[in-house]
């Protein structure tokens, strides 16, 4: 025998078991180490006898033994495991679960696309349910908000004023059973507010008796006004919206019966409303309007909000025939101002929601279709995998379980798919609706409400649900009606699969090609309408230039023509302005950015007697001097607004184009004479024309306009445009302080780059648009994949079909054209149900077309051979993958 | 679960093992050197049949052990089961012998 340090096993030896220990369990490492230094050192030991093993081969052996060791210890784990579960929940929904959730991992290409494509559907379908529920499903803030109307003006041409005159709704206020607290709201203004001496602007509106209580106004703070409040020449009082008792006062509750100076006047604060009121639009502080000396005289001119509460008990149908009534006697007793005088009655909702309600529904009638495309696409995944299962349910059949148990295990499966993929649907609606915020249309109300609360998570359980459940059992019925020995032997075949599973398939995949087109037909028509709609010339160019609004007046509220005219002269003087101009009513404005006052005046031409009741009406838009070089107009004819054009010079005016073809026909305007209703028996010079303008975005016509000049129609609110050889943006602190040196106490109002204001305008068709190509592209993409799946398994399972026409000579283009045929009538089966939708469906979206027909053929077309070229792509890849199959591996194919 | 274990027909190489282990061969080294297997045959097929109780494996007693100073081994020894199964597997292989003509009876 030989000592122990001869026979000891190599240190090599020992480092190689010692790494190799780590495969097995760590607390049989060091025994398994042991055994084998004593298994080599007893071999070494050895003398005589049989030839022994060299320690290389004892060391390959102990790599297998390790290897053995753990593979024995895992089933045994397993085995074990598997065994107390189905002690523990034999038949139970917790085994089942295990069970899924394994045959999904088992296959995990198939549970990523199923996933991705349930997450796709359910999230867009769920942001856009967000935006649907914040502005068209959840209440407005309002106590009974369904009881409060709208009441508006109609002309006698039909056309739908902005509301209704002070005078005519007191009236009608004192006659009316049917309706309560008929209130007035009069024009957005803006109060100044001095803090550190320099003035700011609060968006007042003045609030008539009665219009807190019909919209059931609850304060967070303080109460409402006191009913003398609303007296002229009582104390001056002042209610504060939420937002603006947060920003402007810091939450501090003792501003509540505090003095704040509101143009010079102290105003005492009586309450602050609770967050969410906001009606009619960005108000920053309400205060009353007492009735007013001259609202008799502005009869005529309905340009007041106006609502009401319907009476308890009445219906809408007797607030109108009540109105039609009194409408008709305001008629008879005031003929001049009230003819033809009809009342329209809009409920609240409806009238917030204006046009913005259609293009909703439309697109979450779009999303449906995508949610129904990834539904069809869902149903085709797990019908392709229910076909290559259908051996595992036949074996499980053959084997005694139920069809219900089958049945209720594709349940259990399609559950664990929809929760997944519903968490990743909510994911994606997240960001979706963070991506809607950014291009939704400002005007849209509560969209500052968007996000995902429990009623957008209940639907995106209910639709991934749905979906899922729909696309996992009807496979799995459809299996199980499977006679065992036919689906045995059938399927460990590979050959041609039974007909009709394929025939579901190829009727899902027809659909999803027919819903893509339709999606992306309507998408289409709205970008062709949106590339018409920017083909149109504004008449002037919002680029680099910068809007500041500015109230200037004085106690008596008589406008600072002379602080304008100094303002003009400083920024003229700041670095990088090009050119300042001043107008009272800038192009683009809107009432949430800038005010516009939209003046307009009945004039008359020549000799003609002025008509101020039916005579010809115009825009009155005040200029200065250089306002047409920083908007860059163009002078057609004569000269624009001089310097010399002085209140107490010769009075004259401009206009437009549009005006001179409407007016003038072919001659030129210049030298006529014009009077306005405002300047009494005076009449204008008509000076020159200037070029047209889009006043109200690309979709308004150019309108005929009056321009006349400021000096001699002052005006207290003026915009001044900055024509900027640098970023607009960059200069609008400059510009803001140039004017503060002017005087720091006219508030500035608004400060904004011009392409801002563009923006407000193409919003809301830019949102629509985007959204649905967004859909469109993404049924299509669904389509594709529900084509690429459809032609990519049933290549698989015509493997040995391909492999024998190759075998007997079959060319790889023949083979490719056999699949591609069949693709090719699938796609124009969908193409034609396609087209035939889209007829039915693109007529909804004419409300939203521009200079284009619903049925466009150039659009219809184009997106037709999108569609057609993406199924074919798609089919492709697979298609070539069967030309490529190898006769020897498709006969021998066996799974 | 035993039952069906037992009746599972041997492996020609397994049948090897067991017989090895039958004639006496304790270590996993030693069944290498007696069958020609390798060590990445033989000691899998050990792991194996001792989960199928046909083995059942033991330490040395360590002061054994430490008196030849070496760490322990582990020693096989063939169970009655293992027994049972290879006179059974031993039995078809002679009369698939006898039948192929490898044994003249």
């Amino acid at each position: 025998m030989n000592g122990s340090g001869a026979t000891g096993c190599s240190p090599w030896a020992r480092a190689f078991l010692a790494v190799v220990s780590h495969i097995l369990p760590r607390e049989s490492r060091s025994d398994w180490i042991d055994a084998w230094k004593g298994e080599i050192e007893a071999a070494k030991a050895r003398d005589g006898g049989q030839p022994v093993p060299g320690e290389l081969a004892l060391l390959r052996g102990a790599w297998s033994d390790a290897l053995a060791s753990r593979r024995l210890a895992r089933e045994l784990a397993d085995a074990r495991g598997e065994t107390a579960l189905a002690a523990r929940h034999s038949g139970g929904l917790a085994f089942e679960l295990r069970i899924a959730i394994r045959a999904l991992l088992a296959r995990p290409g198939f549970a990523l696309v199923a996933v991705a494509t349930l997450g796709l559907g359910v999230g867009t379908s769920t942001a856009m349910f967000s935006v649907i529920n914040a502005v068209l499903l959840r209440p407005l803030p309002y106590a009974e908000a369904d009881r409060v109307v709208v009441l508006r003006q109609v002309d006698a041409d039909g056309s739908v004023l902005p509301g209704l005159s002070a005078a005519n709704l007191r009236d009608l206020g004192a006659e009316a059973r049917t309706l309560r607290h008929a209130a007035l709201a009069d024009g957005i203004h803006g109060l100044k507010l001095l803090e550190d001496g320099r003035a700011s602007s609060l968006r007042a509106w003045l609030v008539s008796d009665g219009f807190l209580e019909a919209l059931g106004a609850r304060m967070a703070l303080g109460r409402a006004f006191r009913p003398d409040q609303y007296q002229l020449g009582s104390e001056y009082a002042v209610i504060l919206s939420q937002s603006t008792w947060e920003t402007r006062f810091g939450r501090d509750a003792s501003v509540i019966g505090r003095d704040i100076v509101l143009d010079g006047v102290p105003h005492v604060v009586v309450g602050v409303l609770e967050a969410g009121f906001d009606y009619p639009a960005a108000a920053e502080v309400y205060t009353p309007r007492p009735e007013q000396t001259w609202d008799e005289a502005q009869r005529g001119s309905a340009t007041m909000d106006a609502i009401a509460r319907v009476s308890p008990g009445a219906s809408l149908e007797q607030v109108r025939a009540e109105l039609e009534r009194i409408a008709a006697d305001l008629e008879a007793t005031h003929p001049e101002a009230n003819r033809g005088l009809d009342i329209e009655v809009t409920p609240l909702d409806e009238h917030l929601l204006g046009d913005a309600r259609s293009p909703l529904l439309l697109l979450f009638g779009a999303v449906g279709l995508v949610l129904l495309v990834s539904a069809a696409n869902l149903a085709g995944l797990q019908l392709a995998r229910s076909a290559s299962r259908s051996r595992e349910y036949a074996v499980r059949l053959a084997l005694g379980a139920t069809s219900g148990r089958l049945v209720r295990l594709a349940a259990v499966e399609s559950a664990v798919l929809a929760v997944v993929g519903g968490m990743a649907g909510v994911g994606i609606a997240h960001l979706g609706v963070r991506l809607i915020g950014t291009l939704a249309p400002n005007h849209l109300p509560r969209f500052d409400e968007l996000g995902v609360d429990v009623s957008v998570l209940g639907f995106a359980v209910l639709a991934s649900t749905i979906c899922a459940l729909v696309a996992g059992i009807t496979p799995a019925l459809r299996a199980t009606r499977v006679e065992p020995h036919v689906a045995l032997s059938e399927g460990s075949r590979g050959s041609t699969q039974g007909s009709r599973t394929l025939g579901l398939r190829d009727r899902l995949v027809i659909g999803e090609i027919a819903v893509a087109l339709v999606l992306a037909i309507g998408a289409g028509l709205l970008l062709r309408s949106s590339d018409r709609l920017l083909d149109n010339a504004l008449g002037f160019d919002p680029e680099g230039r910068l809007a500041l609004q500015v109230w200037a007046y004085d106690e008596a509220h008589r406008p600072q023509l002379d602080y304008f005219e100094r303002g003009v002269d400083r920024l003229r003087t700041l670095p990088g302005v090009e050119a300042v101009g001043l107008t009272s009513d800038l192009p683009l404005a809107n009432n949430e950015l800038l005010l516009t006052p939209g003046r307009r005046t009945r004039f008359s031409i020549g000799s003609d007697p002025l008509d101020r009741v039916g005579g010809p009406e115009s825009a009155l838009v005040g200029i200065d001097p250089g306002y047409v070089a920083a908007m860059g107009l163009s002078v057609f004819d004569g000269r624009t607004v001089a310097a010399s054009d002085r209140g107490e010079t010769a009075p004259v005016a401009l206009v437009n184009r549009a005006f001179a073809r409407r007016h003038f026909a072919d001659r030129s305007p210049v030298g006529a004479r014009v009077t306005l209703e405002r300047d009494g028996q005076l009449s204008r010079e008509i000076v020159g024309v200037l070029s047209d303008v889009r006043r109200h975005g690309y979709e308004s016509e150019p309108a005929p306009e009056i321009y006349v000049p400021l000096a001699q129609v002052p005006s207290n609110g003026l915009v001044f445009v900055v024509k900027a050889g640098v970023a607009p943006g960059s200069l609008s602190a400059s510009v803001r302080d140039a004017l503060w040196s002017v005087d720091p106490g006219q508030a500035i109002w608004a400060n904004r780059p011009m392409t801002e204001l563009l923006d407000e305008w193409l919003r809301q068709r830019r949102f629509s648009t985007v959204v649905l190509t967004a859909f469109a592209g993404l049924a299509l993409l669904l389509a594709a994949i529900g084509v690429y799946g459809l032609v990519s398994f049933s290549v698989q399972q015509r493997v040995s079909e391909l492999g024998i026409r190759r075998a007997l000579g079959g060319r790889t283009a023949s083979i490719v054209g056999l699949v591609l045929g069949r693709v090719a009538v699938l796609a124009g089966t969908g193409i034609l149900i396609g087209l035939g939708g889209s007829v039915l469906v693109t007529r909804l979206l004419r409300g939203m077309l521009y200079g284009i027909s619903p049925f466009d053929p150039l659009t219809f077309a184009a997106l037709t051979a999108v569609v057609a070229s993406a199924s074919v792509l798609a089919a492709a890849l697979p298609a070539t993958r069967a030309a490529r199959v190898d006769p020897m591996v498709a006969l021998t194919h066996s799974e | 679960m035993g039952d069906t274990r037992e009746q599972r027909t041997l492996s020609y190489n397994e049948l090897l093992v067991l017989q090895s282990l039958a004639e006496g061969c304790r270590y996993g080294f030693e069944v290498m050197s007696l069958t020609g297997l390798s060590g990445g045959t033989v000691y899998p097929i050990l792991r194996r049949c001792e989960a199928q109780r046909l083995v059942s494996s033991s330490m040395e007693d360590a002061d054994d052990a430490h008196a030849e100073g070496r760490p322990p081994r582990r020693f096989h020894t063939i169970t009655a089961a293992g027994q049972r199964a290879l006179g059974a597997a031993r039995e078809d292989l002679i009369a698939r012998h006898r039948a192929l003509g490898l044994i003249r009876p």
